[in-house]
Parts: C-alpha cells; structure tokens; sequence
C-alpha cells in the first residue's frame, strides 16, 4: 500500500451521504485535483461540514467518484456541498522510512513479525543486516558473491 | 535534481510584484533561512486573506540579500498579483511527498531483472519471490541502467556471472524476451461509432483492403474488442512490455484527430497519435511505429494475459475539413506482447 499525494485537491459533495456509504460522487470536474490511483494505492481525506469532520481513506478514483473505507468509529453524514479535502495525516507521515530509522535485534530477526514489508533490521551482536521477504522469513544482506 | 526544505521560513515581500515577476525582493533577513536550504529549490507559499500562489525558489539563481528568483504559479495554482508586505511561508509540494521512499512500498517480480527491469529510481531495491529457491533482493545500481544487484540470498540454477564492464560482474537472467503479435480481429458494432467505409476490414487479418474515414460527418469511433489469441504461450509468462501499432494511411489534408486510444478495465488509456507515427499519405499504408501502453494511464500495474485477451483498442478518427484527400484507412491494428521466457 502506497500512498499517493496531489496539490491543492479539493472538491465538494455532488450529493448526501449517510453513515454507511463508501461510494462518495463530487461536484462536476472536483475528482481532478486528486490523485490517480493504482492498485494498492490510497491517500486520505477529510470530510468537513460546519463543526462536523470525518477522516475517510480513498482507495479507488474513477473520475469524480471516490471510493472510501470510512472512519470505523464514527461515521458522520453530510449533505450536498460539504468540503472534501486531501489532507496530510499521520498515517501518512508515518509511512515515510527516516534516516537511520531501523530496528537493532541482538539475535537472528527469523521467525519474527516484520514491521513491514522488506523492512531491515541490524543484528547487534555479529554485525549482520537481516532483511525482510515473506511472513516471518528474513534473509541476510550479503556482499557479493 | 533535489528538492530542498526550507526550517521555519517566513518573509514578507519587500515590493510588490505583477504575474508576470520572476524575482521577489524580502526584507533583509529573511533570506538566510531560505538560501541556506539543502537542495536546489524551495517552495513558498504566497498567502492573502483570499488568494494563495505557491512559487519554487531557484536557490542558485538567487541572490543573497537582494532578490530571489522564482518560478509562478506551481501546484495548480496560479499567478497573482500580490502587494508590498504580503506573507510567504516555507511549504511542501506534493512531489516531496510522492519522491519519498514508504515502508513496504516494494516492486514485487518473479524473474531476475538484470536486462529486463528498467528502475524506477537509483538505488531501487524490488523483491524476487519466485521460482522457489531464488526469492531474494535486488537493488539498482542507478535509475537508468537495467542492471541490478544481488543483495540477500544467492544465484539461482542456471545463473552466472557476465561482465559489464563496470567493477562488478552481474548476475545474469536465465530468462530472456521474447515477443508474440496478434491483430483485433473483431469489432463491436454497438459500441462508438464504427467507421462508415468497410469498418470490417480493419480487423480482417488482411492488410491489402482497409477502412476508412472521411469526411466533416460523424467522428469515427471504431471499438476492436477481440485480439487474435487463442491461448497465452505455455505457462502463462511473466509479460513486460505490451505495445500496438497499425497498418495505415494518413489523409492528404491533415485530420482533427486520426489515433488508436487503448481501453483498459479500468478505463480508456492515452491517445496513440497516428499523424505523428511516420505513415504516409492515404492511398499509401504502412506500419506506423510501436506505441508502449505497458504503463499506460488505467493500464494494469501487472499485466496478465487476461488483461492482453481483453485489451479494447479504439480507432479515433475526426475531419473538421472535406475535399478530396480527406481519408484516413487502417489495414490492422497490431498487438505486441513481450515476455520472459
């Protein structure tokens, strides 16, 4: 999952939503501001009426509709013109890998849960970088052959 | 080129500028915070009670104390004219955040890349998780070259080492490309607007008659919806690159639009403009050259050979001038499939 970002998108409800819908159209032509998504692709929104917000995650964009995972907790409605916005969240940030943001481990990583997919860890005690491939599985990043 | 941010930047224009300024003069000591940014721009948020303009600063196209060049309007903003005083702030631009490595954000494949992979950056490090045994890393030497090394796990069968002529020798792919073409052999009358002379003969298989548009009448639209496939090659292989191409003509007066425009399950790709393809002029054919559509606009992020039996290519044809000489004509319509194996 990656996450995707544009300048200045913002649109507004061509229509109401309730609580439960995932499917949200914008105003003619608004969709354009936003991000084109690939599979595995997403970035996030928030929904704003009045005193009334709700972070969504847009997954898929045909155009002027979105596709959204709402807020699993508290799912708000909107009318008709209320203002959607991408927005930078945390989520988003934290996806970012920062320089020397690696895990240490004083033994060998295999059979542990990965933070994330080919993530890299440090084996302190014999100076061996582990990298993650599939499930528990690490491998060793070796010089050359 | 690099993109550089700026810590706690905040100036206030000296003079006022029109839409057309490239230089913006701040007060005295609001420049080191900007100039002394790592990389070669930095982008400023122009921000009044209504409008806002974002602007890229060249940082070595400034000048320290007395103007800093700029580039208007950037991220779907646009030129303003703004007063002496107004406020800038350091910001970010969505490419800052789109060039910066994810976690996890990985390419997956199932062959060995060197000589076939293109990076998407230097330094890429894709996963290989098949056939079983070779699941391993990889990481590119730079964002050009298809060349990539080995950085977890060990040669598979088959492989070894060939010179580049760089310091290290590469490990080589047991795979090679091949290709396969097929042709659209079938249309759908129902769908756009068939081109109204012999709208068969351009998905006949036979490139000595063909279909034409002509005319100031109803734009052609010609929807091809079926290919010449009847299987995929054995085992379905790993695809790399899908591209298409026709056997046409061109008009004698020059047309609105004559193109191919591929149409995805997830939507209609770009325009292959055929006037720019090198054809001749109408009574004339010939091959037109290859269109890569393999990361085309809604094109799958991998191909299947599903997505190649139902690849949609429309033949867009569109006359706003009539006279003799107004033809556009497509023999076939050509599907090239490049693959491992």
């Amino acid at each position: 999952m990656t996450f995707k970002f544009s300048n200045n998108a913002e649109g507004w409800l061509n229509s109401a939503i309730g609580t439960g819908d995932t499917s949200i159209t914008l105003q003619s032509g608004n969709g354009a501001s936003f991000p084109t998504l690939a599979a595995s692709e997403e970035f996030e929104c928030v929904i704003t009426e009045g005193s009334t917000f709700e972070w969504v995650t847009c997954t898929a964009r045909s155009g002027d509709q979105l596709t959204v995972t709402r807020d699993p907790t508290s799912p708000q409605s909107f009318s008709a013109g209320a203002h959607v916005m991408l927005t930078m969240s945390g989520n988003m940030l934290n996806s970012f890998l920062q320089k020397g943001d690696f895990r240490t481990m004083t033994s060998d990583p295999t059979g542990q849960a990965a933070n994330y997919f080919g993530e890299e860890i440090f084996q302190s005690t014999t100076g061996r970088w582990w990298k993650h491939t599939t499930g528990t599985t690490w491998q060793e990043m070796n010089y050359h052959a | 080129m690099s993109i550089g941010f700026a810590h706690k930047a905040v100036g206030h224009l000296a003079q006022a500028i029109g839409t057309a300024d490239t230089t913006i003069v701040l007060h005295s000591m609001e420049y080191e915070p900007i100039l002394s940014a790592q990389g070669d721009n930095v982008y400023l948020l122009l921000r009044g009670p209504v409008n806002r303009e974002l602007v890229k600063v060249d940082i070595s196209g400034s000048v320290w104390g007395k103007y800093l060049t700029i580039a208007r309007g950037q991220g779907e903003t646009s030129a303003q004219t703004w007063p002496i005083g107004s406020m800038l702030f350091a910001t970010t631009h969505a490419d800052h955040y789109n060039a910066i490595i994810q976690r996890g954000e990985n390419r997956i494949i199932d062959y060995n890349p060197n000589e076939i992979l293109s990076p998407l950056y230097a330094g890429e490090k894709v996963y290989q998780d098949s056939p079983a045994g070779c699941e391993r890393w990889w990481k590119a030497f730079n964002g050009v070259d298809s060349y990539w090394d080995i950085i977890t796990g060990a040669p598979c069968e088959s492989e070894g080492y060939f010179d580049i002529g760089w310091d290290y020798p590469i490990l080589k792919s047991s795979l090679s490309e091949q290709t396969i073409s097929y042709y659209w052999d079938a249309y759908n009358a129902g769908a756009g607007s068939p081109w109204p002379n012999n709208p068969s003969n351009m998905i006949n298989g036979s490139m000595a008659n063909w279909s034409a548009h002509q005319g100031t009448g109803t734009a052609g639209d010609q929807y091809c919806n079926s290919i010449s496939l009847e299987s995929p090659p054995a085992g379905s292989p790993t695809i790399t690159k899908v591209e298409i191409r026709a056997y046409a003509g061109r008009g004698q007066l020059t047309p609105d639009k004559f193109a191919l425009q591929p149409v995805f399950s997830g939507g209609n790709g770009s325009e292959f403009d055929l006037m720019a393809a090198g054809l001749p002029a109408y009574p004339l054919l010939a091959w037109s050259n290859y269109s890569d559509i393999t990361s085309d606009t809604n094109a799958p992020g991998t191909w299947s050979w599903t997505d190649i039996a139902n690849l949609i290519v429309r033949a867009l044809s569109t006359w706003s001038t009539s006279g003799p000489g107004d033809a556009n004509s497509i023999a076939q319509i050509d599907l090239r499939v490049t693959y491992l194996g």
